[in-house]
Order: structure tokens, then sequence, then C-alpha cells
């Protein structure tokens, strides 16, 4: 057994001992972040005047004049690559989006690489106003894919959104605040989850126009302190969100855009808190619960969790634990299980009762409307690899 | 005559604030992040808080109440995840260390849980002065420590490898 409140106290202490930042530099970035938050408040709320004084004149005049202006993309200059790790996603089998950079003197370009020939040739185009240090290796934004052409880029401080109708060829950037509701979250849309402390969750909708507002109906939870950040989608359209307290974990499901929300009950130790890596929803009339601690068990439930079914009899036992499982469901709801001490693979379709083995091979991941791997010593090392079925795999190359 | 006392109270207080944030987040990025957040919070309300002669305690509190809203530094920073959950490789057989093993299972607790484990074991407060931080009864302080150290343990002592440098004894 090991002292786990020294090795503990070692650990905090060990942390607290980096040095502090400059001083200097963090008021420099206090006053400065607190003077841009206060212009903003002063010209939204002049924007906010002018507007509501000429809305009518302007109306008349320009009906489209309540969207900003679209800034053009400015013409790639440099070589461009990859941010790593790779931040790729497809709307569906033709049309993906990847971030790429380009970078010189030490300053790097933020790029969203476009393809609408299933990846086999990518167009590349600069984001206006996303730069970032080299040593970040990528920029600070996350990549929401909307649709074929439409692209949402929200900053990790949430403080701004880059939005694109037309694959990157104009950029605008829509308000990050959610303004208003919506009773269900619209075609072509995505949700996130936003956490308020000591309160239920609140669903913030991404619409398909890259302006956002709450959803109506969340579900009602507790306050939760860990989950995950996006309401997942399945394929056949229904939503997801996943968290817990300290208590316990939860998973609900809505099949009507989020108009209604149904608590999914959880097999075995996933209800526990902090459990486990969370269930496979990809396919949405299918979950799939993996487990890998203490014993390795794959769960699998057609019905949102009324009844489960124990699929991983033939896996091979991991006594100490710590091996862990990799998994994908596939678009056609079969899963893949991979283990990774022997690279097995095993598989279950959809009408098949238990897990068999398959083959060895690294495993992929879901990339939206394509599987990614990569295709270096190790499964997540590049160069990588898409494919539209599993079966034939082409270089990502930008 | 400009107001000064705001930059001297960060130039002071940055120590004490740098060790907390970088304890709850265990990463320099996300700390100075954390600090930034909370610093700037601070400022909005420096007159009153300065007024009332506890600005430190104020922005200890402050510091706390920020990264417990779990919302806006889970977008900014990835989730660390544990072992299973990273991409599977075929060199799975690398060798695991125990402190890796602590930090990512101090990463995995739930804020609340380890709030209470860096205020009880990196300043030793009492379950009481935990308990006023955090706005919570301490018997809620109790249940979140035990259950914070209970998942450490069991984190630790189950991801022992049988006959390597960290075996059951």
């Amino acid at each position: 057994m090991h002292d786990v409140e020294r090795l503990l106290r070692e650990e905090l202490n060990r942390r607290s001992e980096l040095p502090a930042p400059s001083a200097a530099a963090v008021v420099t970035a206090v006053h400065g972040l607190r003077h841009r938050r206060r212009v903003t408040a002063v010209a939204a709320l002049c924007a906010v005047t002018v507007l509501a004084t000429l809305a009518g004149t302007i109306s008349a005049l320009r009906p489209s004049a309540s969207a900003p202006p679209a800034v053009p993309s400015p013409p790639p200059v440099g070589e461009v690559w990859l941010t790593l790790p790779p931040d790729v996603r497809f709307a569906d089998a033709d049309h993906g989006f990847a971030l790429a950079r380009s970078c010189s003197a030490n300053l790097c370009q933020l790029y969203l690489a476009a393809s609408a020939d299933g990846g086999a040739t990518w167009q590349r185009h600069p984001v206006p106003g996303e730069t970032f240090p080299e040593e970040q290796r990528a920029g600070q934004v996350h990549l929401r894919v909307l649709g074929a052409t439409k692209v949402a880029l929200d900053a990790f401080d949430g403080t701004r959104r880059r939005f694109t109708a037309d694959g990157g060829r104009t950029w605008t950037s829509p308000r990050v605040e959610p303004q208003g509701t919506v009773a269900e979250i619209p075609d072509g849309g995505l949700a996130e989850v936003r956490s308020n402390t000591g309160r239920p969750i609140d669903i913030v909708v991404l619409r398909p126009d890259g302006t956002s507002a709450l959803l109506a109906t969340p579900p009602l939870t507790k306050p939760l302190t860990s989950m995950w950040t996006n309401v997942l989608r399945g394929d056949d359209g229904s939503a997801w969100v996943y968290g817990g307290d300290d208590t316990r974990t939860w998973l609900w499901v809505s099949r009507d855009r989020g108009r209604t929300w149904r608590d999914v009950p959880l097999p075995g130790d996933a209800a526990g808190p902090g459990a486990g890596q969370g269930p496979h929803l990809e396919y949405g009339r299918i979950v799939y619960v993996v487990e890998t601690f203490p014993k390795r068990r794959v769960w699998r439930s057609t019905d949102d969790g009324a009844h489960w079914a124990d699929i991983s009899r033939d896996l091979p036992p991991d006594p100490g634990g710590d091996a862990g499982l990799g998994a994908v469901v596939c678009f056609d709801g079969t899963l893949l299980v991979y283990e990774p001490m022997t690279g097995a693979v095993y598989r279950a379709m959809p009408s098949e009762a238990r897990l068999g083995r398959v083959g060895d091979a690294p495993l992929w991941q879901r990339a939206g409307g394509r599987y990614l791997r990569g295709a270096g010593p190790k499964g997540s090392d590049g160069p990588y690899e898409h494919s539209p079925d599993g079966l034939t795999w082409t270089p990502l190359t930008l | 005559m400009p107001d000064h006392s705001f930059d001297d109270f960060v130039h002071a207080a940055l120590p004490a604030l740098g060790r907390y944030a970088y304890a709850l987040t265990g990463e320099r990025a996300a700390g100075e992040d954390l600090i930034q957040d909370t610093l700037v919070k601070v400022a909005g309300a420096w007159r009153r808080v300065h007024r009332d002669g506890s600005p430190l305690a104020y922005a200890r509190t402050t510091m706390l109440n920020t990264y417990l809203s779990a919302w806006r530094i889970r977008r900014r920073r990835p989730a660390s995840v544990p072992l299973e959950d990273d991409w599977p490789g075929p060199d799975a057989y690398g060798p695991v260390d125990v402190r890796d093993q602590l930090r990512r299972a101090l990463d995995a607790l739930p804020r609340a849980q380890r709030a209470v484990l860096v205020l009880g074991f990196l300043d030793d407060l009492s379950d009481e002065e935990i308990a006023l931080m955090l706005d919570r009864r301490p018997a809620t302080v109790r249940s979140l420590r035990h259950r914070g150290l209970a998942a450490l343990r069991r984190q630790l002592d189950g991801d022992q490898v049988e006959g390597g440098p960290y075996a059951r004894r």
C-alpha cells in the first residue's frame, strides 16, 4: 500500500513551488484585460444605442444590415502544416476541416484547411486575427464544424468567435455570449454544457448562423462538478449530456432536439463518481459502456439504458486493471475494442451477442464523418490518415 | 493621483496566489490563467476589498470560487485523461511512475475534492476553516476529503504492477 497522504503532500508541495509569474506582467495583463472589457462594454452600449435609433431606417434600406461584415481571408503565405495534435473534423464523408498553421519569426498564423472531396485535396485559408507564438504549436481555439461549409472557431478563453459560412473564404466575429433562448437545438446546430456553481447546468446552443442562445429546456441536473463539455450528437440526431458530481455519474438523452430529456440508467460501476472513460454514444440508437477497472466489461444497450447486455465474455482478463482498452463505434453501430497488451482487436456487430477477436491492428478514432488514425510508431503519432470505411485510407496532407 | 495600491497588492500577493493556483491546477499555464482571472475579479471590487482590509483572503476565496466554477477553465484547457483513454498504441508496456499516477489521479478528481485536499494538505487548514472558505459544512469537507483520498488510494494501489518497483508489499 502507498502512503497516499505523504505522496499527496509531496506532490502539492512540488506543484506549489513553481516560481510565481512576473508580477509586472500579471499587473499589465490584468489592467489590459479590464481595459479591453470596458472598451468592449462601452462599444457595445454605443452600438446598441445607435442601432436602436436607426434600426427602422437601416432595416428598410438594408434588410441584411444586422449581419456583421464578412472579412475576406488574406492569401496564404509560406508553408502550412497541421496543428499538433491534429484538430480534424468531417461534416460528412466529403466535407472536412482541419486547423493548420504557418510560422515565421516565432509567430504563427492560424489556418482553416477545408476539403470538399473526401480529404483528397485541401484549400487553406488564413483566419484573420488569429496568430499565436510558435512554441504553442496550435491556436487557442476550438474547431466546431456546423456543416459542409460552416465552421466556428471559439477561443479557449471564451472571449471571441470566428465564423465562416463559406469554408473559410470570409469570416465574421459573432458574439460568443448567448442571446435569448431557443426551444430546440436546430438542424445544423451544436450545443455545449455550461456548468453553474451550485446550480443545474445550462445548455448553450450554437446556431447555424454562428450566434449562440440558451436552450429553454436543459436536463434538470444537480450541480455538476465534472462533465463532457460538448452535448454529444448521435448519428441518429439524438443529443446526450454526460456528467456527475461527487456522488455519482449521470447520462441524459434527448430524442426531440433538446425539448425533453431522459435519465439513462448506467450499468455496472459506470454510475459511480468519476466513472471510467464515459459511454460511447456516436451511433445514437446503440450505447456502449467500456469498463476497464476493477474488471473489464463491455455493455451494450439498445433501449436507452432500460436493459444492458454484457458482451465482453471473450475479452482477456486484466488482473492488474491498468492496461486499459481502446474502443470506437463504427458508422454501422459495430463496436471495435482494442486490447493494448496484445494489440488484438475485438469486434461486436449490432447483431452479435458478444465481442469476438478479429485481428491485430492499431485502432482509429471517429473524426465526424470519417475515421482518423495515426500511422506512426504509436497510434497517436503522425503521419495521419483518414478513411470513410476503415478499409481504404488517405494520407492527411494539406 | 493614481492609486497604485492594487499593483502593490499584486506584487505582494503573487507568490501566495501562485502557490494555490499551481497546486489546484497542476500546471503552469492553467495556473497563470487562474491567477489572472482571479485578479481581474479582485480588481473589479478593489475599492471595497481594500477598504475591508483583507484583500488576500478575498483573493484566495475568489480563486477557489473561480476554480470551482468549471465552465471557463474546462473550455480553455483540455482535460487530463486516464491512461486507458489515450489513443492505444503498441508500446503499452512502458514503466509507470507512481508520481505520474498520483498526478493523473489528482487531476481526475472532482474539483471540490481536489480543492479540499489542496487546502488541507498544502496549508494544513482545519475542516472548519476549509468549510468557511468553500461555503460548505465541515461534515461535507470531511466527506470530500475521505472520498478524494479513497479515490487516490484506489488508483495508486490499483495501478501497481505485480513484481514491479511499486508492487504491493
